[in-house]
């Protein structure tokens, strides 16, 4: 049985239909990415799934059961790290330890213990005794992952914990959800990263305007794209004519602007160098550059959305 | 509840120097404002004599019998100066000829100098016109019984014993001091004051209290705890709890304290702590619904003084609702925990009223806290909005 199955779940703000409409489902033991750019409805969703939102539409089963029905029984196992630092910046970290550990039922040797657990897993032990408001964005956004982590909760949701923060920590934290992971806690992560689902996620899904627009491993959503090879031109300034003219080439799958670059997909291994040359000198585009990608999850977003991940 | 509880302390050693203050203002505030309110209630007169007359001096003794004004001789320039300069109400001016005029049974004239109109000059002018048809009715039985007997001694005679039939009397009632007089007779307009503005001004930190919900939701630390195993119905009673702690630790202050900075003999002091108890559980009930209501501490400042405010002059914390006659008014004052509790703390304190007639005040107190407590569940979302 998965742990959780999402079936048919919309939610709409008014007119916004921030989540439109999705199947979804988590497996045990497994750290799955929920891929997308900003404003797709990742948080939406996951809000729905922690019981802070209630869907539109659709169910939503934790274990079976739905959790409409029965709030309490995912609340109590699941560890929730939310996009936003959601500490209280007047207490010290210890005190804000202290008071997440109470909420999940932990009390005096057993809470005092598994604080002192966490602060060495988010590296914090220093400053333990020093108010929130004195932390740097990092050591913030290590106690916010802390804090959730302290009831050993078995499913673990992360809403792009590692957006602002510093190279170090940031791989710091990577590591740490592998650890949960292999500890035997199950991971929905949430990003809007390529990299990081790359090399952490078992599982993706790729989300977009409120719908998933693909599932699978890195492997099996690189290989949708039936070509084995994206060509990058570099131009000054795109003509609408021209993309139109390479759409139109027998081997070109599709063809994506992404500010000055033209992105094609193309069909099969060969030379097709002359045909662009062509079209190129055709419209009176110069090009300023050319490069060959191996298909990788940012060209199958590309591929997908007609969009480039980042803003 | 005792998890919350537990935060909300740890919280309040951060800046506890805020309720602190809140209270001292509440005392401060009370004695400011409980204070010149009872000073308004015996405003100065003075009363200029143009002659020297029997009349006259009669006719000041008279007035001087009166519990709502304070009157005063003085010479016509210090008057006008002293009544164009606020410093008294009136001044009240009796010509050449008064007692000529009273003896030979002409209505004499008496000129009023004011500043400005004020509700107690309408007192004023009934209270000299009734000392006047008095001194005037007097005077014709004294005409009447030296005319028929002759004889000065018995003239004076005559008048003593008009006196004793007046004593204690005000020969003219107007209709509405009848209908108030006997209230007023107990009626400790102090004691009003005083508790009227303990109960306005404690209403400010139980609200703002409650407000700390807001900068939960700004920091996200609310959204945190709703997908917690704790329900958001305990949660709630959490904060409210501590905010009724607060407040009625407050209340324990400034009845003790303000009870001997006012001078104010509470009578049976646990009954009035069980009275403010509940005051305060639906005043905490109020501030959770108002921050219910609002997004931002910014909509919060602006509109709690504003709710405070009419809620306190509606429940008659400011004057006695026993001097309102608009009954739309009077429906309204029922809606306010201000009436409910300001009256069981009158009775206890001023009627001496058996502890058992401050049951219903306490019921609707209660059922008051129980309403605001259902409808701020309700408006209080899981999910704050970012
Ligand atoms: N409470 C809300 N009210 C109205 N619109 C919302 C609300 N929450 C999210 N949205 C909208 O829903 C869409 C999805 O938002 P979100 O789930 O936060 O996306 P993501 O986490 O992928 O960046 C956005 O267009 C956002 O503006
Ligand atoms: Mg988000």
């Amino acid at each position: 049985m998965n742990l959780v199955e999402i079936q048919g779940v919309k939610k709409h703000f008014g007119e916004i239909h921030a989540v439109d409409g999705i199947d979804m489902h988590v497996k045990k033991g497994e750290i799955l990415g929920l891929l997308g750019p900003n404003g797709a409805g990742k948080s939406t969703t996951i809000s729905m799934i922690a019981t802070l939102l209630e869907p539109t539409n659709g169910t939503i089963l934790f274990m079976g059961e739905s959790i409409q029905t029965n709030p309490k029984r995912i609340q109590e196992v699941l560890g929730f790290v939310p996009q936003e630092i959601a500490l209280y910046p007047t207490l010290t970290g210890k005190e804000n330890l202290q008071f997440w550990g109470r909420v999940y039922g932990l009390r005096s040797s057993k809470l005092k213990e598994r604080i002192s657990e966490i602060s060495q897993v988010i590296g914090l032990e220093e400053r333990l005794k020093d108010r929130v408001d004195t932390y740097s964005g990092g050591m913030k956004r290590r106690l916010n992952i802390g804090v959730a982590l302290l009831h050993k909760p078995a499913f673990i949701i992360m809403d792009e914990p590692t957006v602002g923060i510093d190279p170090q920590s940031r791989s710091f934290i990577l590591d740490t959800v592998r650890e949960l992971r292999d500890q035997g806690s199950t991971v929905l992560y949430t990003t809007h990263y390529i990299e990081e689902v790359e090399s952490l996620c078992d599982r993706i899904y790729i989300m977009d305007h409120g719908k998933i627009i693909a599932e699978g491993t890195k492997e099996s959503l690189t290989e949708m794209i039936d070509a084995s090879e994206v060509i990058r031109l570099s131009v000054e300034a795109v003509d609408p004519m021209l993309i139109t003219t390479l759409q139109e080439l027998k081997f070109v799958e599709k063809a994506v602007v992404e500010a000055n670059s033209i992105f094609l997909t193309v069909k099969e291994n060969g030379n097709h160098y002359q045909s662009i040359m062509n079209a190129l000198k055709e419209s009176g585009t110069e090009l300023k550059g050319m490069d060959i990608q191996k298909p990788s999850l940012e060209t199958v977003f590309l591929h997908l959305t007609g969009r480039g991940l980042r803003d | 509840m005792r998890t919350i509880l537990w935060l909300k302390l740890r919280l309040l050693k951060r800046d506890y120097m805020i309720l602190v203050i809140l209270t001292a203002m509440a005392l401060l505030l009370t004695g400011i404002f409980g204070g010149s309110m009872i000073g308004k209630y015996q405003p100065s007169i003075l009363v200029v004599s143009e002659e020297s007359s029997l009349e006259s001096d009669r006719f000041f003794e008279l007035m001087q019998t009166s519990e709502t004004f304070q009157f005063e001789w003085a010479d016509q320039a210090d008057a006008i100066m002293r009544v164009e300069s606020d410093e008294v109400m009136a001044a009240l001016i009796l010509p050449v000829g008064f007692g000529m005029d009273l003896k030979s049974g002409i209505a004499p004239s008496i000129s009023f100098f004011q500043s400005k109109d004020a509700l107690e000059l309408m007192e004023l002018k009934n209270w000299v016109r009734a000392m006047v048809f008095r001194m005037q009715s007097d005077q014709r039985m004294v005409h009447f019984s030296v005319e028929n007997f002759q004889g000065d001694e018995l003239g004076v005679k005559v008048l003593a014993e008009a006196d004793t039939h007046w004593a204690n009397k005000v020969p003219v009632l107007v209709h509405t001091t009848t209908k108030t007089t006997g209230f007023f007779d107990f009626y400790d307009i102090k004691i009003h004051y005083m508790v009227g503005f303990l109960l306005f001004f404690s209403t400010f930190s139980i609200v703002f209290t409650m407000a700390d919900l807001l900068q939960e939701k700004k920091q996200f630390t609310w959204n945190r705890q709703m997908i917690s195993p704790i329900t958001k119905k305990k949660i709630l009673a959490g904060n409210i709890l501590y905010s009724w702690c607060l407040g009625f630790m407050q209340a324990l202050v400034l009845v003790g304290v303000g009870g001997f900075l006012f001078d104010i003999d509470w009578k049976a002091p646990l009954a009035v702590l069980l009275v403010l108890g509940m005051y305060i559980l639906a005043i905490a009930g109020l501030g959770m619904l108002i921050t219910g209501f609002v997004r931002t501490l910014e909509q919060l400042s602006a509109i709690t003084p504003v709710i405070l405010v009419s809620f306190a002059m509606l429940g008659g914390c400011m004057w006695p609702l026993e001097i309102i006659s608009n009954p739309i008014l009077l429906f309204a004052a029922n809606l306010t925990p201000h009436k409910w509790a300001l009256q069981a703390v009158e009775r206890i304190v001023m009627f001496d009223a058996p502890i058992e007639t401050i049951g219903f005040p306490i019921l609707i107190l209660g059922t008051m806290s129980l309403v605001f407590f259902i409808l701020g569940l309700w408006r209080f979302h899981k999910h704050a909005i970012s």
